[in-house]
């Protein structure tokens, strides 16, 4: 007889994604219109992934690429009023994208060591929000546009294809497609080459160079896909909240991220998205019934959770999980 | 200028030095291997052979001299470069990649070298060879296995490369005489099958049981160099390392 087993990870998937489009069955529009933001951040979270997950590059700073991301389709949908939204999403991945190349090639052709790219990728989020506090000067204009100072841009157009807008539901379910196909390419990089290549660096640098890696490229690279796919973050937010602000640069969007990804376990996608949809929801809930102490209170259980369960709380689940059709059938006498 | 040298030599050590901090570790270096040729170097703790090795990979850059291989001038390459131009290394400290599995670690060693549709059948061919199929059937992650098996790994990985140049730093290191003895039939057949392979060992009944050439390096110097006998015969080898 054929020993039942069953993978977690890709059943969670499914689940997940199941769930994600039977919502707005179930829930109403303003629950709906929150929930896209979970899946929102939920690509940020995936970006960690694929930076330090996968390749073990430490980065504090995808808030950069993020807020980036935010500004640049602000300015782009606000300049072109309402009309180009589309291009603005692209321009602010691309934008994001070639930021992250840049800093990226400083960072990984100087061969600065892991634990100084979490400082300088937190060094350059903190400048960008710095200087963007300091733009409420009506001189700071790209394309006509003024960059706001401290109270950032408002009015910002949603995406919108011709006349139709995305908001409130058919926005949600927008994200939930992009989420889908960048979990797929998440997965694809997973099994592919260049995936393998990363794990290697990720395990030790010096040994793949002498596989013939090209290391600091490779890293390069990663970095830009892990940038670009923070922008589209920042983009989609952007969109959706119809405001961006200097906070959006903040250390603190980058930590939860990165926080998010290290509970879960930080080479699982599907344990990153269902972390970071859970804690979204728990802070929400936290707040809204009035206590200040909601993120002292989630620290704490973080804190421990990363303590006893350093694999990642979302892994061990899973891996629990894993054991159970063999269990069941022992219990059947099978 | 570029110098090239003889197609015939797959290794040319020219005057190699390397110096850390004023202190000698290789001094005035001079090997040649010919093409197929298997070659020991032996040498007390802290003669530099590492060090050797270090900057034949190009892990270390010499502080003068010269490297070629096949010929070319290597010295100035930079380590993935050599491994893509035909040079692998198994190193003394396991250079594994310690979360991945068995058969993980052997893709990233060898999907620069062979089309990914060949990887499976590649993957199955060098666990043969090192004899790890019994391992991997529970495809473990390496850290999880043991010291002889992740020896052996180390070595599948460097050819998984399809190097015509083989380093291998200590390979019975820590290994029990069957474990030894499989190592040594090992690395006799790879050069029967015509790689050239540069070994350091310290275990001299297996450098006896194996190597054609020997190089004594003592203080970062060449102390004398010929066939095993001749080592074996020479007095001042015996008095510096052999210690009979």
């Amino acid at each position: 007889m054929k020993k039942i087993t069953w993978n977690t990870e890709n059943i969670m998937a499914v689940l997940f994604f199941a769930a994600a489009f039977i919502f707005p069955m179930i829930f109403g529009d303003y629950t709906i219109d929150n929930f896209a933001n979970f899946y929102v951040t939920i690509l940020i979270s995936l970006s960690i992934t694929l930076i330090w997950g996968f390749t073990g590059v430490f980065s504090f700073g995808q808030a950069v690429f993020y807020g980036l991301g935010a500004y640049t389709y602000a300015i782009i949908s606000i300049a072109s009023d309402g009309s180009l939204t589309i291009p603005a999403v692209l321009a602010a991945v691309a934008v994001a994208a070639l930021a992250a190349a840049v800093l990226g090639y400083f960072i990984f052709y100087g061969r600065i060591s892991n634990a100084f790219t979490g400082i300088i990728t937190m060094s350059v989020a903190t400048v960008m929000e710095l200087f963007m506090t300091q733009t409420s000067d009506g001189k700071w204009k790209i394309f006509g546009v003024p960059l706001g100072g401290f109270n950032g841009l408002n009015k910002i157009p949603a995406i919108s294809i011709a006349d139709f807008k995305f908001r409130g539901t058919a926005f949600y379910l927008l994200v939930i497609l992009i989420l889908l196909a960048v979990f797929f390419f998440v997965k694809w990089i997973e099994k592919s080459n260049f995936g393998y290549a990363l794990f290697g660096i990720r395990e030790n640098k010096l040994r793949s160079e002498m596989f013939g890696y090209d290391v600091a490229k490779l890293q390069t690279v990663i970095f830009s896909i892990s940038g670009a796919l923070a922008g589209l973050a920042g983009a989609l937010f952007a969109s959706w909240s119809g405001y961006v602000v200097p906070s959006n640069f903040s250390v603190a969007t980058s930590t939860i991220a990165v926080v998010m990804v290290a509970v879960a376990g930080r080479k699982n996608i599907t344990g990153t998205m269902i972390m970071t949809w859970i804690y979204c929801w728990f802070t929400q809930k936290l707040a809204a019934t009035g206590s200040e102490y909601s993120q002292l209170i989630l620290g704490v259980i973080l804190i421990i959770a990363v303590l006893f369960i350093p694999d990642g709380v979302m892994v061990a689940l899973f891996k629990k999980l894993d054991t159970l059709p063999g269990k069941l059938s022992q219990r059947r006498g099978g | 200028m570029e110098e090239k040298g003889n197609k015939e030599e797959i290794l040319v050590l020219k005057n190699l030095s390397k110096s850390f901090g004023g202190i000698n570790a290789v001094e005035q270096f001079n090997l040649t291997m010919e093409q197929g040729e298997l070659h020991c170097l032996i040498g007390p703790n802290g003669a530099g052979k590492t060090t050797v090795f270090k900057m034949i990979m190009g892990i270390l850059a010499p502080s003068s001299g010269k490297i070629l291989l096949n010929g070319e001038d290597i010295t100035k390459k930079q380590p993935k470069d050599r491994a893509r131009g035909g040079i692998s290394i198994k190193m003394q400290v396991p250079g594994l990649f310690p979360d991945l599995s068995l058969k993980e670690n052997i893709r990233v060693a060898a999907q620069n070298f062979v089309p990914k549709k060949e990887l499976n059948t590649e993957i199955a061919r060098l666990i043969e060879l090192v004899h790890l199929q019994d391992v991997s059937v529970t495809n473990p992650l390496v850290k999880n296995m043991t010291h002889g098996q992740q020896q052996w790994l180390e070595i599948a990985m460097a050819l998984a490369a399809h190097p015509k140049l083989l380093l291998l730093d200590e390979p019975a290191a820590g290994l029990g005489p069957e474990e030894t003895e499989f190592t040594a039939e090992l690395i006799e057949q790879l050069n029967h099958d015509g790689l050239a392979v540069l070994f350091i060992e310290h275990d001299m009944n297996f450098v006896k049981r194996i190597a054609k050439n020997v190089t004594v390096l003592h203080y970062g110097k060449k102390f004398a160099e010929g066939t095993m006998e001749e080592i074996e015969k020479n007095e001042d080898v015996i008095k510096i390392y052999l210690g009979k």
